[in-house]
């Protein structure tokens, strides 16, 4: 799965803690997120998207191997 | 199953190793300066119970901050310890049906029953011990890429 967070965090100008703070997880989750070592739950992937006030479909996308 | 109701305070993992520590200068202490059999024999059992305490409170406490990435990690070592467990499980019970004694003469018997024994009571922490190792391996390297 592909991700904007990182861009999106970079339009707010926010760090990964600061977004970690907010969502309620750690910042290590954040950075796996990011990276794409790590996929979110539905849950988190709201809670993201919410914050961001954004759908979540603009900011995860399926990869062509999913 | 939300594991933040079963897991234990992260205070409990420092009194956890602590426990471990106290096991070491127990098992040291049995070691270097018991002479007596019958003094050893409570060393050893206290020693015994130290080391099944720490294992107990290390691997069952929460890490400082727990989310889903976190507990993810846990649900995956569980399955890999299980996995690696019941191999050695099974490696180690057609040697011990094999009979040790048999296939290694200079064992003497005593040893054979000794180690069934052993078998018995610690073989269950093993499979703690290998999901605990499993567990910080993966949150290791986890915080390892977030470095790069």
């Amino acid at each position: 799965m592909k991700n904007t967070v990182r861009v999106e965090r970079a339009i707010k100008d926010i760090t990964q803690q600061q977004l970690a703070d907010a969502i309620g997880v750690s910042r290590n989750t954040i950075n796996s997120i990011e990276s794409g070592k790590y996929v979110p739950s539905t849950v988190l992937a709201l809670k993201i998207a919410r914050y961001f006030d954004k759908s979540t479909d603009s900011i995860f996308q399926l990869d062509e191997n999913d | 199953m939300n594991n933040k109701s079963i897991l234990m305070p992260h205070t409990c993992q420092k009194i956890g190793w602590c426990f471990l520590i106290i096991f070491v200068i127990l098992e040291l202490a049995n070691a270097l300066f018991v002479h007596n059999i019958d003094v050893a024999w409570y060393f050893a059992k206290a020693s015994h119970a130290t080391f099944i305490i720490s294992i107990f409170l290390i691997c069952l406490s929460k890490e400082k901050v727990e989310d889903e990435m976190i507990s993810g990690f846990r649900l995956k070592s569980i399955g890999v310890a299980a996995y690696v467990f019941f191999v050695l499980f099974l490696i180690l019970s057609l040697f011990l049906e094999l009979r040790l004694a048999t296939l290694f003469p200079s064992i003497p018997e005593d040893l054979e029953l000794y180690m069934s024994e052993a078998f018995l009571i610690f073989l269950p922490l093993l499979l703690f011990i290998l999901y605990f190792g499993i567990f910080k391996w993966m949150l290791w390297k986890s915080k390892k890429q977030q470095a790069l």
